[in-house]
């Protein structure tokens, strides 16, 4: 039988080869939220370290980053509440935001990660955190429902609304004109 | 299909969450609509240049000596001396019994990463069976829509590599995507036998020490392949094969020599970026 520390060498076998392969977008994802570093690399070591004391919760073969993504937010959820910031989710309603979306414009060609992350950085924190999480991070429709507590129709009309808002945004910053919306809109 | 409903599922399709009979009258749609085939590839390059900025903006980067320090207390963590700052020790003991009942079959799936699942169905169905759903790509292609780091694989490893199990002489050269992870893929044919090079974006950037970079690891055999890998910050390269254990390992050795340089030349482009 394996002794003690044999038994948590192989726990942490296991941890390195699905869990840490993760860290660099994990980190990535958490610098995009928190916009300060040293934010980042607090929620992100307490983030690991909550992963490996439940390891033994998570089932091998399934998406270990989408997992860790969940954990991460979790965690970024009960930091605000304890630090009397508002919840990550806004009360917001979405059908003001719906009304401003009625035409999405041609995106230029050419675009730099200067005007991409500008742009996303510009729109509503709510349809930012979809939009990393579906389009940079790739997790499911599913996975990004259980990551934000959201129903999975939440995170469709979001991404919906957020990539129409993005695309606004670039073209705004080509200087293309975004009137072509309230145009539409009028014809 | 009307364009005003296949754009509506244009980013859905993107992600791969279309139920096959939408997403198959969606790429009838595309393939007689040239409009909504360009807006699928505008929003596609969007999602790539999003996935790009993230990688290579200096702003989002782990520094490397938060990363030193962050694996090093997780794994001290992971031994008994060290698991009081974080958990009270009778839960420790209970946990490190349940672990030693439970370990055998349950530690060795854990060490089974996504990635490498993916790694070993890449090549049974590209290499093996040609029943890839996307057709693939060349590796120009993808250097230039995806990755420049899969420009690497078109001269790396060598046409014929000769090993002490037999020579292996390269079969086809391509990008292709299995289960939504895009492969950099060189496929080399030894006897009756295929020998996968597979190079993937893995999220390890920061986590790997530079000499981390050139080593080989043993991965346990998945569905009859043996598996072997070497990781950059930024990249994970796999060498899958059906060979027997020990010409495996000849074999994953001698393509892991030439590909060691590629791993860190890669390296060095993503922090070129």
């Amino acid at each position: 039988m394996q002794d003690d520390s044999e038994a948590r060498q192989a726990v942490w076998a296991g941890f390195e080869a699905e869990a840490m392969p993760h860290v660099g977008s994990l980190f990535r994802t958490a610098m995009w939220f928190e916009r300060d570093r040293h934010e980042a690399e607090d929620l992100v070591q307490e983030t690991l370290r909550r992963a490996l004391e439940s390891f033994h919760r998570y089932t091998p073969g399934t998406n270990c980053r989408a997992w860790l993504m969940s954990i991460l937010q979790h965690v970024r959820s009960n930091r605000r509440r304890a630090k009397g910031r508002s919840p990550i989710v806004s009360a917001e309603a979405e059908e003001v935001l719906a009304s401003t979306v009625p035409f999405v414009p041609p995106v230029p060609e050419h675009l730099t990660d200067e005007e991409l992350l500008g742009a996303l950085r510009r729109i509503p924190a709510r349809y930012q955190d979809v939009i990393v999480l579906s389009d940079v991070e790739e997790l499911s429709y599913k996975d990004i429902a259980t990551t934000l507590s959201i129903p999975i129709g939440t995170v469709m009309s979001r991404l919906h609304r957020g990539r129409a808002l993005l695309r606004q945004e670039l073209t705004k910053a080509r200087g293309q004109v975004v009137s072509m919306s309230a145009d539409r809109r009028r014809g | 299909m009307q364009c005003r409903d296949a754009r509506e599922l244009l980013d859905s399709f993107i992600g791969e969450e279309l139920l096959v009979e939408t997403n198959h009258e969606l790429l009838r749609h595309l393939s007689a609509c040239p409009e909504c085939s360009a807006e699928l590839e505008r929003r596609r390059r969007i999602r790539l240049g999003l996935q790009q900025a993230f990688r290579r903006s200096p702003d989002l980067q782990m520094r490397q000596e938060f990363a030193d320090e962050l694996a090093t207390r997780l794994r001290a963590s992971a031994q008994p001396a060290a698991r009081q700052a974080w958990q009270p020790r009778w839960f420790a003991v209970a946990a490190s019994l349940l672990v030693v009942l439970g370990a055998g079959t349950y530690l060795l799936r854990t060490r089974i990463s996504e990635v490498t699942r993916l790694a070993a169905g890449d090549h049974q169905n590209c290499a093996v069976k040609f029943a890839l759903q996307e057709k693939p790509i060349s590796l120009k292609e993808a250097s230039e829509r995806y990755d420049p780091a899969y420009a690497q694989l078109v001269t790396t490893p060598p046409d014929t590599v000769r090993t002490a199990a037999g020579v292996l002489r390269v079969a086809d050269r391509h990008s292709c995507v299995f289960g939504g992870r895009r492969f950099g893929h060189v496929v080399f044919r030894l006897d009756d036998h295929l020998v996968s090079v597979l190079m993937t974006q893995d999220g390890l950037a920061g986590t790997s020490s530079k000499q981390d970079v050139r080593q080989l690891s043993w991965l346990p055999r998945m569905n009859g392949l043996g598996m072997a890998s070497l990781r950059t910050t930024g990249h994970a390269v796999y060498i899958v094969s059906d060979l027997q254990d020990s010409d495996f390992r000849v074999v994953a050795q001698a393509l892991a020599q030439p590909v060691s340089q590629l791993a860190a030349l890669g390296m060095s482009l993503e922090v070129g970026d």
